[in-house]
Protein backbone atom coordinates (compact mmCIF):
# COMPACT_ATOMS: atom_id res chain seq x y z
CA UNK A 1 0.00 0.00 0.00
CA UNK A 2 1.15 3.29 -1.05
CA UNK A 3 1.93 5.54 2.23
CA UNK A 4 1.49 8.92 1.74
CA UNK A 5 4.21 10.84 4.02
CA UNK A 6 3.72 14.94 4.67
CA UNK A 7 7.01 16.88 3.93
CA UNK A 8 7.34 19.18 7.12
CA UNK A 9 5.18 22.52 6.28
CA UNK A 10 2.46 20.68 4.62
CA UNK A 11 1.01 19.81 8.28
CA UNK A 12 -1.16 22.76 9.53
CA UNK A 13 -2.38 21.98 13.53
CA UNK A 14 -5.69 24.27 13.82
CA UNK A 15 -6.76 24.92 16.83
CA UNK A 16 -10.31 24.80 17.25
CA UNK A 17 -11.06 24.76 20.66
CA UNK A 18 -14.79 24.62 19.76
CA UNK A 19 -16.96 23.06 22.68
CA UNK A 20 -20.36 21.86 21.48
CA UNK A 21 -22.19 21.63 24.78
CA UNK A 22 -20.84 24.88 25.11
CA UNK A 23 -22.61 26.70 22.19
CA UNK A 24 -26.20 25.10 23.68
CA UNK A 25 -25.09 26.82 27.02
CA UNK A 26 -24.61 29.72 25.03
CA UNK A 27 -27.84 29.81 23.71
CA UNK A 28 -29.69 28.89 26.88
CA UNK A 29 -28.19 32.45 28.13
CA UNK A 30 -29.37 34.38 24.99
CA UNK A 31 -32.82 32.56 25.68
CA UNK A 32 -32.76 33.74 29.37
CA UNK A 33 -31.96 37.27 28.33
CA UNK A 34 -34.36 37.11 25.93
CA UNK A 35 -37.39 35.85 28.45
CA UNK A 36 -35.89 38.72 30.97
CA UNK A 37 -36.29 41.23 28.79
CA UNK A 38 -40.28 40.56 28.54
CA UNK A 39 -40.49 39.36 32.20
CA UNK A 40 -41.40 36.04 31.54
CA UNK A 41 -40.56 33.50 34.29
CA UNK A 42 -39.26 29.95 32.55
CA UNK A 43 -39.68 26.91 34.27
CA UNK A 44 -38.41 23.75 32.64
CA UNK A 45 -39.55 20.51 33.67
CA UNK A 46 -37.49 16.96 33.17
CA UNK A 47 -37.27 13.91 34.18
CA UNK A 48 -38.62 9.73 32.44
CA UNK A 49 -41.13 8.92 29.94
CA UNK A 50 -43.66 8.22 32.06
CA UNK A 51 -42.80 9.98 35.25
CA UNK A 52 -45.38 12.52 35.42
CA UNK A 53 -44.49 15.44 33.69
CA UNK A 54 -47.34 16.38 32.27
CA UNK A 55 -50.00 15.62 34.99
CA UNK A 56 -47.26 18.13 37.01
CA UNK A 57 -47.34 20.92 34.69
CA UNK A 58 -51.49 20.49 34.42
CA UNK A 59 -51.74 20.70 38.01
CA UNK A 60 -49.08 23.92 38.14
CA UNK A 61 -51.13 25.08 35.18
CA UNK A 62 -54.66 25.17 36.81
CA UNK A 63 -53.96 26.55 40.23
CA UNK A 64 -51.60 29.68 38.97
CA UNK A 65 -53.97 30.85 35.82
CA UNK A 66 -55.53 33.01 37.91
CA UNK A 67 -52.20 34.26 39.48
CA UNK A 68 -50.43 34.42 35.57
CA UNK A 69 -50.57 34.26 32.01
CA UNK A 70 -49.04 30.89 31.35
CA UNK A 71 -47.86 28.97 28.27
CA UNK A 72 -46.63 26.05 27.62
CA UNK A 73 -43.65 24.00 25.51
CA UNK A 74 -44.30 21.00 25.10
CA UNK A 75 -41.46 19.20 23.67
CA UNK A 76 -42.23 15.72 22.53
CA UNK A 77 -40.51 13.31 20.08
CA UNK A 78 -43.84 12.88 17.88
CA UNK A 79 -46.93 13.20 19.08
CA UNK A 80 -49.07 16.27 20.44
CA UNK A 81 -51.03 14.39 23.09
CA UNK A 82 -49.50 15.91 25.82
CA UNK A 83 -49.74 19.89 24.33
CA UNK A 84 -53.79 18.81 24.35
CA UNK A 85 -53.58 18.46 27.89
CA UNK A 86 -51.73 20.84 28.75
CA UNK A 87 -53.98 22.85 26.47
CA UNK A 88 -57.21 21.72 27.57
CA UNK A 89 -56.05 22.48 31.34
CA UNK A 90 -56.19 26.13 30.13
CA UNK A 91 -52.85 27.29 28.90
CA UNK A 92 -51.39 28.20 25.39
CA UNK A 93 -49.21 25.38 24.15
CA UNK A 94 -46.33 25.08 21.74
CA UNK A 95 -45.48 21.59 20.43
CA UNK A 96 -41.70 21.15 19.54
CA UNK A 97 -41.39 17.50 18.06
CA UNK A 98 -37.52 16.62 18.11
CA UNK A 99 -38.01 13.90 15.15
CA UNK A 100 -35.54 11.48 16.57
CA UNK A 101 -33.88 13.38 19.19
CA UNK A 102 -33.92 12.29 22.61
CA UNK A 103 -33.90 15.88 24.43
CA UNK A 104 -35.19 19.53 24.08
CA UNK A 105 -32.07 21.94 23.11
CA UNK A 106 -31.62 25.61 23.61
CA UNK A 107 -31.79 26.56 19.85
CA UNK A 108 -35.35 24.56 19.41
CA UNK A 109 -36.51 26.71 22.65
CA UNK A 110 -35.52 29.57 20.66
CA UNK A 111 -37.18 28.75 17.93
CA UNK A 112 -40.46 28.10 19.74
CA UNK A 113 -39.74 31.46 21.64
CA UNK A 114 -40.35 33.40 18.77
CA UNK A 115 -43.48 32.08 18.04
CA UNK A 116 -45.00 33.41 21.35
CA UNK A 117 -46.27 36.58 22.14
CA UNK A 118 -43.95 37.05 25.38
CA UNK A 119 -45.36 40.68 26.01
CA UNK A 120 -48.60 38.54 26.98
CA UNK A 121 -47.44 36.27 29.15
CA UNK A 122 -45.83 35.96 33.17
CA UNK A 123 -45.00 32.41 33.39
CA UNK A 124 -43.69 29.92 30.75
CA UNK A 125 -43.42 25.66 31.18
CA UNK A 126 -41.24 23.73 29.57
CA UNK A 127 -41.76 20.30 29.06
CA UNK A 128 -38.92 18.67 28.42
CA UNK A 129 -38.46 15.00 25.65
CA UNK A 130 -39.26 12.37 28.54
CA UNK A 131 -35.43 10.60 29.66
CA UNK A 132 -34.09 11.60 32.31
CA UNK A 133 -30.09 11.31 30.91
CA UNK A 134 -29.65 13.31 27.67
CA UNK A 135 -32.06 16.68 29.01
CA UNK A 136 -29.38 17.01 31.56
CA UNK A 137 -26.89 17.94 29.00
CA UNK A 138 -29.16 20.69 27.37
CA UNK A 139 -29.71 23.88 29.26
CA UNK A 140 -32.27 25.59 27.72
CA UNK A 141 -32.34 28.84 29.10
CA UNK A 142 -35.09 28.65 31.99
CA UNK A 143 -34.80 30.09 36.01
CA UNK A 144 -36.09 26.99 37.21
CA UNK A 145 -35.49 23.41 36.18
CA UNK A 146 -37.70 21.00 37.61
CA UNK A 147 -36.89 17.13 37.43
CA UNK A 148 -39.97 14.52 38.04
CA UNK A 149 -38.75 11.30 39.48
CA UNK A 150 -41.30 8.95 40.19
CA UNK A 151 -41.79 5.90 42.64
CA UNK A 152 -42.66 3.20 39.22
CA UNK A 153 -38.91 4.02 38.27
CA UNK A 154 -37.65 2.01 41.30
CA UNK A 155 -35.35 2.81 44.08
CA UNK A 156 -32.12 3.40 42.31
CA UNK A 157 -33.43 6.42 39.94
CA UNK A 158 -31.58 9.26 41.68
CA UNK A 159 -28.50 6.60 42.46
CA UNK A 160 -28.35 6.22 38.68
CA UNK A 161 -28.52 9.69 37.21
CA UNK A 162 -26.67 11.60 39.32
CA UNK A 163 -25.52 14.22 36.68
CA UNK A 164 -29.58 14.71 35.78
CA UNK A 165 -29.77 16.99 39.38
CA UNK A 166 -26.80 19.21 38.54
CA UNK A 167 -28.90 22.12 37.18
CA UNK A 168 -32.01 21.69 39.29
CA UNK A 169 -33.58 23.45 41.50
CA UNK A 170 -36.62 21.36 42.72
CA UNK A 171 -36.64 17.53 42.80
CA UNK A 172 -40.35 16.08 42.45
CA UNK A 173 -41.19 12.73 44.21
CA UNK A 174 -44.31 11.96 42.46
CA UNK A 175 -46.81 9.07 42.33
CA UNK A 176 -46.09 8.96 46.49
CA UNK A 177 -49.87 7.03 46.79
CA UNK A 178 -48.42 4.02 44.97
CA UNK A 179 -45.44 3.53 47.71
CA UNK A 180 -47.44 0.71 49.52
CA UNK A 181 -47.94 -1.31 46.33
CA UNK A 182 -44.60 -0.61 45.15
CA UNK A 183 -42.50 -0.82 48.24
CA UNK A 184 -40.16 1.90 47.10
CA UNK A 185 -39.52 4.55 50.03
CA UNK A 186 -40.06 8.35 49.05
CA UNK A 187 -38.12 9.05 52.09
CA UNK A 188 -34.84 6.96 50.69
CA UNK A 189 -35.20 9.04 47.27
CA UNK A 190 -35.51 12.44 48.97
CA UNK A 191 -31.73 11.36 51.37
CA UNK A 192 -30.41 10.16 48.05
CA UNK A 193 -31.29 13.54 46.27
CA UNK A 194 -30.29 15.47 49.39
CA UNK A 195 -27.16 13.64 49.85
CA UNK A 196 -26.19 14.61 46.20
CA UNK A 197 -27.27 18.07 46.64
CA UNK A 198 -28.14 19.52 49.42
CA UNK A 199 -29.55 22.75 48.25
CA UNK A 200 -32.30 20.98 46.23
CA UNK A 201 -36.07 21.42 47.44
CA UNK A 202 -37.91 18.18 47.52
CA UNK A 203 -41.39 17.83 47.14
CA UNK A 204 -43.42 14.62 47.33
CA UNK A 205 -46.77 14.48 44.86
CA UNK A 206 -49.70 12.84 43.58
CA UNK A 207 -49.95 14.22 40.32
CA UNK A 208 -53.40 12.73 39.68
CA UNK A 209 -55.17 13.89 43.15
CA UNK A 210 -53.35 17.01 42.99
CA UNK A 211 -51.45 16.52 46.67
CA UNK A 212 -48.13 18.48 46.93
CA UNK A 213 -48.71 20.59 43.98
CA UNK A 214 -49.30 23.74 46.46
CA UNK A 215 -46.02 22.40 47.98
CA UNK A 216 -44.19 22.55 44.28
CA UNK A 217 -45.44 26.22 43.89
CA UNK A 218 -44.21 27.03 47.05
CA UNK A 219 -40.58 25.47 46.27
CA UNK A 220 -40.23 27.25 43.02
CA UNK A 221 -41.25 30.16 44.51
CA UNK A 222 -44.32 30.98 42.24
CA UNK B 1 -27.88 8.68 24.10
CA UNK B 2 -27.03 12.17 21.98
CA UNK B 3 -23.66 10.71 21.26
CA UNK B 4 -25.10 11.09 17.65
CA UNK B 5 -26.25 14.25 17.19
CA UNK B 6 -23.18 15.73 19.00
CA UNK B 7 -20.74 13.38 16.93
CA UNK B 8 -22.43 14.37 13.89
CA UNK B 9 -21.65 18.16 14.80
CA UNK B 10 -18.28 16.84 15.75
CA UNK B 11 -17.60 15.50 12.39
CA UNK B 12 -19.12 18.91 10.42
CA UNK B 13 -17.07 21.39 12.45
CA UNK B 14 -14.01 19.28 11.41
CA UNK B 15 -14.91 18.49 7.94
CA UNK B 16 -16.15 22.27 6.96
CA UNK B 17 -12.74 23.27 8.74
CA UNK B 18 -10.83 21.17 6.16
CA UNK B 19 -12.64 21.94 3.34
CA UNK B 20 -12.27 26.07 3.60
CA UNK B 21 -8.38 25.62 4.55
CA UNK B 22 -8.40 22.91 1.69
CA UNK B 23 -7.08 20.17 2.85
CA UNK B 24 -6.35 16.56 1.05
CA UNK B 25 -6.66 14.35 4.40
CA UNK B 26 -7.28 15.08 8.01
CA UNK B 27 -4.92 13.20 10.51
CA UNK B 28 -5.87 13.80 13.72
CA UNK B 29 -9.01 14.85 15.48
CA UNK B 30 -8.88 15.88 19.18
CA UNK B 31 -11.76 16.12 21.58
CA UNK B 32 -12.30 16.50 25.12
CA UNK B 33 -15.09 15.29 27.19
CA UNK B 34 -16.01 16.52 30.46
CA UNK B 35 -16.52 13.59 32.83
CA UNK B 36 -19.83 15.09 33.72
CA UNK B 37 -21.13 14.98 30.38
CA UNK B 38 -23.65 12.75 29.12
CA UNK B 39 -22.13 11.20 26.47
CA UNK B 40 -19.89 8.03 26.74
CA UNK B 41 -16.31 8.60 24.57
CA UNK B 42 -16.69 5.11 22.76
CA UNK B 43 -20.03 5.79 21.32
CA UNK B 44 -18.82 9.51 19.99
CA UNK B 45 -15.83 7.31 18.77
CA UNK B 46 -18.06 5.04 16.73
CA UNK B 47 -20.20 7.73 15.54
CA UNK B 48 -16.92 9.84 14.01
CA UNK B 49 -16.01 6.88 12.41
CA UNK B 50 -19.06 6.47 10.51
CA UNK B 51 -19.13 10.26 9.98
CA UNK B 52 -15.70 10.46 8.14
CA UNK B 53 -16.09 7.43 6.14
CA UNK B 54 -15.78 8.70 2.13
CA UNK B 55 -14.41 12.43 3.53
CA UNK B 56 -10.74 13.57 3.80
CA UNK B 57 -11.19 12.70 7.72
CA UNK B 58 -11.81 8.62 6.75
CA UNK B 59 -8.28 7.74 8.52
CA UNK B 60 -7.99 10.34 10.68
CA UNK B 61 -6.41 9.46 14.16
CA UNK B 62 -9.46 10.09 16.68
CA UNK B 63 -8.04 11.46 19.81
CA UNK B 64 -10.77 11.35 22.28
CA UNK B 65 -9.65 12.56 26.12
CA UNK B 66 -12.04 12.30 29.03
CA UNK B 67 -11.54 15.52 31.67
CA UNK B 68 -11.71 15.33 34.91
CA UNK B 69 -13.96 17.85 36.47
CA UNK B 70 -13.05 20.84 38.06
CA UNK B 71 -14.77 22.73 40.60
CA UNK B 72 -14.84 26.36 42.54
CA UNK B 73 -16.01 26.56 45.93
CA UNK B 74 -17.66 29.67 46.78
CA UNK B 75 -17.20 29.47 50.50
CA UNK B 76 -13.86 28.55 51.15
CA UNK B 77 -12.23 29.36 47.89
CA UNK B 78 -11.30 25.59 47.24
CA UNK B 79 -10.52 24.81 44.04
CA UNK B 80 -9.81 21.57 42.18
CA UNK B 81 -11.66 18.32 41.89
CA UNK B 82 -15.14 16.62 43.28
CA UNK B 83 -15.14 14.07 45.36
CA UNK B 84 -16.63 10.66 43.99
CA UNK B 85 -18.30 8.29 46.84
CA UNK B 86 -16.92 4.48 45.45
CA UNK B 87 -20.24 2.60 46.85
CA UNK B 88 -18.99 -1.19 46.23
CA UNK B 89 -22.91 -1.80 46.00
CA UNK B 90 -23.56 -0.06 43.05
CA UNK B 91 -20.32 -0.80 40.85
CA UNK B 92 -20.08 3.16 40.59
CA UNK B 93 -18.57 6.03 41.47
CA UNK B 94 -21.21 8.35 43.11
CA UNK B 95 -20.37 12.05 42.58
CA UNK B 96 -21.49 14.07 45.53
CA UNK B 97 -21.87 17.89 44.41
CA UNK B 98 -20.36 19.63 47.47
CA UNK B 99 -16.75 21.40 48.27
CA UNK B 100 -13.96 17.88 49.11
CA UNK B 101 -12.78 20.49 52.11
CA UNK B 102 -15.28 22.50 53.56
CA UNK B 103 -18.76 20.31 52.62
CA UNK B 104 -20.32 23.56 51.27
CA UNK B 105 -22.99 22.87 48.66
CA UNK B 106 -22.46 26.23 46.93
CA UNK B 107 -19.81 25.14 44.46
CA UNK B 108 -19.82 26.34 40.81
CA UNK B 109 -18.12 23.46 38.12
CA UNK B 110 -15.36 25.24 36.06
CA UNK B 111 -14.64 21.75 34.24
CA UNK B 112 -16.11 18.68 33.09
CA UNK B 113 -19.17 19.58 31.67
CA UNK B 114 -18.05 19.62 27.85
CA UNK B 115 -17.34 18.35 24.26
CA UNK B 116 -14.50 20.14 23.14
CA UNK B 117 -13.01 19.64 20.17
CA UNK B 118 -9.85 20.87 20.89
CA UNK B 119 -7.29 20.89 17.58
CA UNK B 120 -7.00 19.09 14.48
CA UNK B 121 -4.33 18.45 12.09
CA UNK B 122 -4.65 18.81 8.25
CA UNK B 123 -2.56 17.72 5.39
CA UNK B 124 -2.73 20.40 2.75
CA UNK B 125 -1.47 20.22 -1.21
CA UNK B 126 1.56 19.77 -2.28
CA UNK B 127 1.48 23.34 -3.00
CA UNK B 128 0.86 24.08 0.74
CA UNK B 129 -1.93 27.12 -0.09
CA UNK B 130 -3.06 26.48 2.92
CA UNK B 131 -2.28 28.86 6.03
CA UNK B 132 -1.78 27.90 9.58
CA UNK B 133 -3.86 29.86 11.83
Amino acid sequence: MKVIRPEEGEIFDIELDEDLLQRNRELAEENRRYLNRFGVLAVDVMGSVGSGKTSLIVQLISRLQKKYRIAALAGDTTTTVDAERLRSAGAEVLQINTGKECHLDANLVKKALKELDLQKLDLLFIENVGNIICPADFPLGSHRRVVVVSLTEGPYVVLKHPFSFLDAQVVVINKVDLAPALKVDPGELEKQVLELKPALKVVRTNCLSGEGTEKTISALGL
Amino acid sequence: MHEFSVSQAIANLVLEESRKREAKRVLLVEVEIGELSLLNPEQVEFWLRLAFEHTPANEAELRLEVVKPEIVCERCGYRGGLSFKDDPVYHFLTPAFRCPRCDSPEIVIRKGRGCRVRKIEILTGEDGQAQAS
